[in-house]
């Protein structure tokens, strides 16, 4: 049906994948790295589906796997951003840089 | 209790041999409890009144009498056993065929293998495996056993009889130890007496020496070794405070380790190769004894018997060992009587005799060779020492040395025959040296001494038949094994005339020997007092001293006889030891033995030899006499240490100082200064700069990686991406 | 060029491009709204797929939910209308570089999978997967996931207990060590 098959698929997954990991890599603000960290959960859930779609036996596992890490992303998200702002009220700021209270 | 003994006469060994252990444990706990009770000693309550209990001489005295009435008991319990054996299986078969000692067909009853001989002591297996490749029944068990032939019967009656009187002697030579403050004679300091400890070191050896001699495994016999050792060096080091005992203890333990690495070596090669440590079954394995198929190589077999040897050259004072044996003089005379002259000095000489059938024709012509250069060696060195106790100790080294010598040149009861007659004359002289020294106050130079045979009669006395005994005067008990003892190795130098020395050398030495023991007589009992004061306060020593010199010296002139008394080769234990047949591994491939040729061939002169001997024995005493006696002031007090060559023991300690101690210490100097050597800075260098190094190393990485490990996010993930990266490029180069 | 092979297109580019977007954008608003792109634009891969549960979870919690909470997140931490954080170029090249090398390995990797034959059997449609979510299995004998449809479940409201925890208004402290209560 289609041209571009798994393949195709794997190779935006590993693109979406390594720019997650540039903005883990670069960024500076928090909430930068945990748009690195949905973007990286996103390559993997686009593999999982094209899983599901391309490889028998991972028919319905690939969904189900899908679903569950699209309702753990969101629950990342939300626990991350309440640390966010709690360290936001201390330090009046969310530079990862400054985040240096525990360095022995 | 009684049928278990008669079931397994062997068993009445084993009960002797750890009897001792009741005395030892008790004078053990005894002094333990004293020791811990002392600072209570004045407080009032339990502790202090248990430790003036304790702290009494009647106390240490019951130790000592309860240690003799053992040791007397253990007498009786060898004397029964020797005559038992005697009277069961050898006195019906003396005539008849001889008996094979590996052969325990004909005293089976005394060392039942299965069931009471043994008893396994490390079990590494549950049976037995068959070794194909080996053809032998693997052993699943080390054990500990023992092995009761004619010889072991004989050597342990010695050693308790012996034993028993020096116990009895030391009871007058050690009273000054009873005290709870003695004056050390050398040091003049005050300290505490250590009458007990004495005799728990007494018990605890010869619990050591017994177990040796019944031992049926070299492991067993290596444990006793040790033991043997260790208590040696304890009463060596018994005056700890002296500085020359703590050096001479430490002496004798050395010397005797460098020859237990060649004991260990037999012991390995045994198990190897034979996968057994028993005596007997290492002995039938020997192609001379019917081993069809021997498991041991020629090499091998000579190597064994090399390393059994050079245990045997430390613990019996060998050359070129022998330097242990003087020094350890710095222990107490009993000591010098019991450890090194009868006993611990002959366990090397019975291992040897022991294992006879291990040694081949090589490793018996090396042992031949060390005994005559030892016995030249002593005899030699003995003739100008002036401390009493020297003489007698080169004159043991000497003794020695001819016992290995019997036993190399293939006279294999000539050298235990004679190692039991030492025993005990040489124990008498011991033990008469030490009632000189009591009697004058702890004097032991010869040159103070003289005319003392007026002032202590009865040591004098004895003392001359102890003499008259080791320089073989006919009938007494030196006479029948020196002449046995010259007789093999006359054999010997006919047999093989390219050995000729080994005959020739103990004919002189003899004649040395009457020398210096008829010079030591002299010397101490003869003449007129060379010092005043010494012979003033002479006194002869009590009874309980000289009772053990009586008996030794009835013993010193009686072990030997036999019927017709004046043929020396009719002695009763020279021919009962050798009807214990070892055959001599010297010629066993020759169907002609030429050793058997040779006797043959000397018996017709036997009285000839017997005539040169005790020429040469006579011109030793005539020498003496003439020197010592006639033109006694010669000797006087004002004569300086011996010296030269024979003073100082033909330089052998001079040779190890300059040979071993010396680069060893410089190699130590140098490599501490190396060690020590630091920097501008002071840091030092080398081995503490390198382990320094090390050290900072391994600080610098931690400080260096503490840096990685900072708390960043992004650092953490880069980090993470590499190694991802890594794994992922070397999976996709090595999957290519 | 089918017709599909160019919506694949146009959906794996939007999102793409989206996806560098987020990384190269320093302002965190900006970042979000490319996320938002990229969110919708794998949503669609979804929809092409034929995972339609999957694409409405997604643009639901994702777009609906998720977005909003970075958005608003952004809003409340940022001080300025335009607060940038600039990356440097140490930064970039580090970063860049290391992903860069990652991708052309993945890629490497994926070209070289050897794809089953074309089976391309359609997905289970949302029914299915809501009964094996529910505990009942496709056909009999295959896995159904109620155990960890339910762990999750209470994950997520311990994860919401949690966060309303953390993220509560707080009164600052009227003692004389401010620093003693950082939280």
């Amino acid at each position: 049906m289609v041209e571009f098959g798994f393949p195709a698929f794997l190779v935006l997954s590993a693109f979406l994948f390594a720019c997650g990991l540039t903005c883990l890599a670069t960024k500076r603000n928090a909430i930068g790295i945990l748009m690195g960290v949905e973007l990286i959960l996103n390559a993997a859930n686009l593999n999982f589906v094209a899983a599901a779609r391309f490889v028998p036996t991972f028919r319905l596992e690939g969904q189900v796997f899908a679903v569950l890490v699209i309702v753990l992303a969101a629950a990342e998200a939300a626990v991350a951003l309440a640390i966010f702002l709690n360290f936001y009220n201390n330090h009046a700021t969310v530079n990862v840089e400054n985040a240096t209270d525990l360095k022995g | 209790m009684l049928e278990f003994f008669a079931e397994h006469p062997g068993r009445l060994y084993v009960a002797a041999t750890l009897l001792p252990l009741v005395p030892a444990v008790l004078i053990l706990l005894i002094g333990t409890v004293r020791n811990l009770t002392r600072p209570y000693a004045d407080v009032p309550g339990i502790a202090g009144w248990l430790y003036a209990r304790l702290n009494h001489p009647r106390v240490e005295l019951a130790g000592a009498w309860l240690s003799i009435g053992v040791m007397g008991l253990v007498s009786f319990i060898a004397v029964y056993g020797f005559t038992t054996l005697l009277y069961e299986h050898y006195l019906p078969r003396l005539s008849g065929e001889p008996i094979a000692p590996w052969n325990l067909d004909d005293t089976r009853l005394w060392n039942v293998n299965a069931d009471g001989g043994q008893i396994d002591w490390i079990r590494f297996g549950s049976t037995p495996v068959p070794d194909a490749e080996l053809d032998i029944i693997k052993a699943h068990s080390i054990h500990l056993g023992y092995w009761i032939e004619i010889d072991t019967t004989v050597m342990f009656a010695m050693v308790a009889v012996v034993g028993t009187m020096i116990y009895v002697f030391s009871l007058g030579y050690m009273r000054n130890e009873l005290k709870s403050t003695t004056i050390d004679e050398t040091l003049q300091h005050a300290r505490r007496g250590r009458f007990g400890r004495f005799y728990l070191y007494l018990n605890l050896f010869v619990i050591a020496m017994f177990n040796l001699i019944i031992a049926d495994n070299l492991l067993q016999v290596f444990i006793s070794w040790e033991l043997v050792g260790v208590c040696s060096y304890f009463l060596i080091s018994y005056y700890y405070e002296r500085r020359e005992a703590g050096w001479a203890a430490n002496k004798a333990f050395i010397a005797n380790r460098i020859g237990d690495v060649g004991f260990l070596i037999a012991i390995a090669i045994s198990w190897s190769t034979c996968n057994t440590f028993m005596i007997g079954a290492l002995g039938a394995e020997m192609p001379w004894h019917g081993a069809l198929e021997p498991l041991f190589s020629p090499t091998m077999r000579t190597l064994l018997g090399l390393g059994l040897f050079l245990g045997c050259v430390g613990k019996s004072a060998q050359f070129p060992l022998q330097v242990w044996l003087p020094d350890a003089m710095a222990g107490p005379t009993p000591v010098s009587a019991l450890i090194h002259a009868a006993t611990m000095v002959a366990a090397g000489v019975y291992l040897v005799a022991r294992c006879y059938p291990l040694f081949t024709p090589d490793a018996l012509l090396v042992i031949a060779y060390t005994g005559c250069i030892t016995l030249l060696i002593g005899g030699t060195v003995a003739c100008v020492q002036t401390d009493i106790k020297k003489v007698l100790a080169y004159s043991t080294v000497s003794q020695l040395g001819y016992m290995m010598l019997a036993l190399g040149v293939g006279g294999w009861a000539a050298g235990v025959f004679h190692l039991l007659t030492h025993a005990f004359f040489k124990a008498l002289l011991f033990l008469g040296a030490g009632s000189v020294i009591h009697g004058l106050h702890h004097e032991q130079d010869l040159r103070k001494m003289g005319g003392l045979r007026r002032k202590m009669p009865v040591t004098a006395w004895t003392m001359f038949i102890g003499v008259l005994a080791i320089s073989g005067f006919p009938l007494l008990s030196g006479w029948y094994s020196k002449e046995a003892i010259l007789t093999a190795a006359a054999t010997f130098g006919v047999a093989a005339p390219s050995h000729v020395v080994l005959a020739v050398v103990p004919f002189l030495v003899a004649g040395l020997t009457a020398f210096y023991m008829f010079r030591l007589w002299f010397l101490t009992f003869a003449g007129e007092p060379r010092d005043r004061h010494v012979y003033d306060h002479a006194h002869e020593s009590p009874l309980v001293m000289t009772i053990p010199l009586i008996i030794l010296a009835m013993f010193s002139i009686a072990v030997g006889w036999g019927w017709p008394a004046w043929e020396p080769e009719a002695s009763f234990l020279y021919e009962l030891l050798n009807h214990q047949h070892w055959p001599s591994s010297h010629f066993w491939d020759d169907p002609q033995d030429p050793l058997l040729n040779a006797a043959t061939l000397l018996h017709e002169y036997h009285l000839l030899l017997e005539l040169i001997a005790g020429a040469i024995g006579l011109f030793g005493f005539a020498v003496a006499y003439w020197r010592y006696v006639l033109r006694t002031p010669r000797f006087h007090a004002t004569n300086t240490e011996p010296r030269g060559f024979l003073g100082q023991a033909w330089y052998f300690d001079a040779v190890y100082d300059a040979c071993l101690r010396k680069p060893t210490q410089n190699l130590a100097v140098f490599t501490a200064a190396f060690d020590k050597q630091s920097s501008d800075h002071g840091a030092p260098r080398s081995l503490d700069g390198l382990l320094n190094g090390i050290g900072q190393l391994a600080a610098n990485t931690g400080r260096g990686l503490r840096g990685i490990q900072n708390g960043q996010v992004r650092g953490y993930v880069t980090i993470l991406g590499l190694t991802v990266v890594g794994l992922l490029g070397m999976l996709a180069v090595l999957t290519r | 060029m089918t017709f599909h092979d160019a919506l694949f297109l146009i959906l794996a580019t939007a999102s793409a491009v989206s996806a560098l977007g987020v990384v190269v954008s320093s302002s965190i608003i900006r970042s979000a709204i490319w996320l938002l792109f990229m969110l919708m634009g794998v949503s669609g891969l979804y929809f092409f797929l034929g995972a339609e549960f999957l694409g409405a979870a997604q643009l639901i919690v994702y777009v609906g939910g998720t977005m909003v909470l970075v958005v608003f997140g952004g809003m409340l931490t940022t001080r300025g209308p335009f607060d940038h954080v600039p990356v440097g170029l140490v930064g970039w090249v580090l970063g860049g570089g290391l992903s860069l090398a990652l991708f052309a390995l993945l890629v490497q990797a994926s070209l070289s999978f050897v794809s089953h034959p074309r089976t391309d059997t359609a997905l289970p449609g949302t029914g299915p997967l809501g009964l094996t979510l529910l505990g009942v299995p496709e056909t009999p004998g295959q896995t159904a996931y109620l155990l960890p449809f339910e762990i999750v479940s209470i994950h997520l409201l311990v994860v919401l207990i949690a966060a309303a925890y953390l993220a509560r208004a707080k009164r600052r402290p009227t003692s004389t060590h401010p620093e003693a209560d950082h939280g």
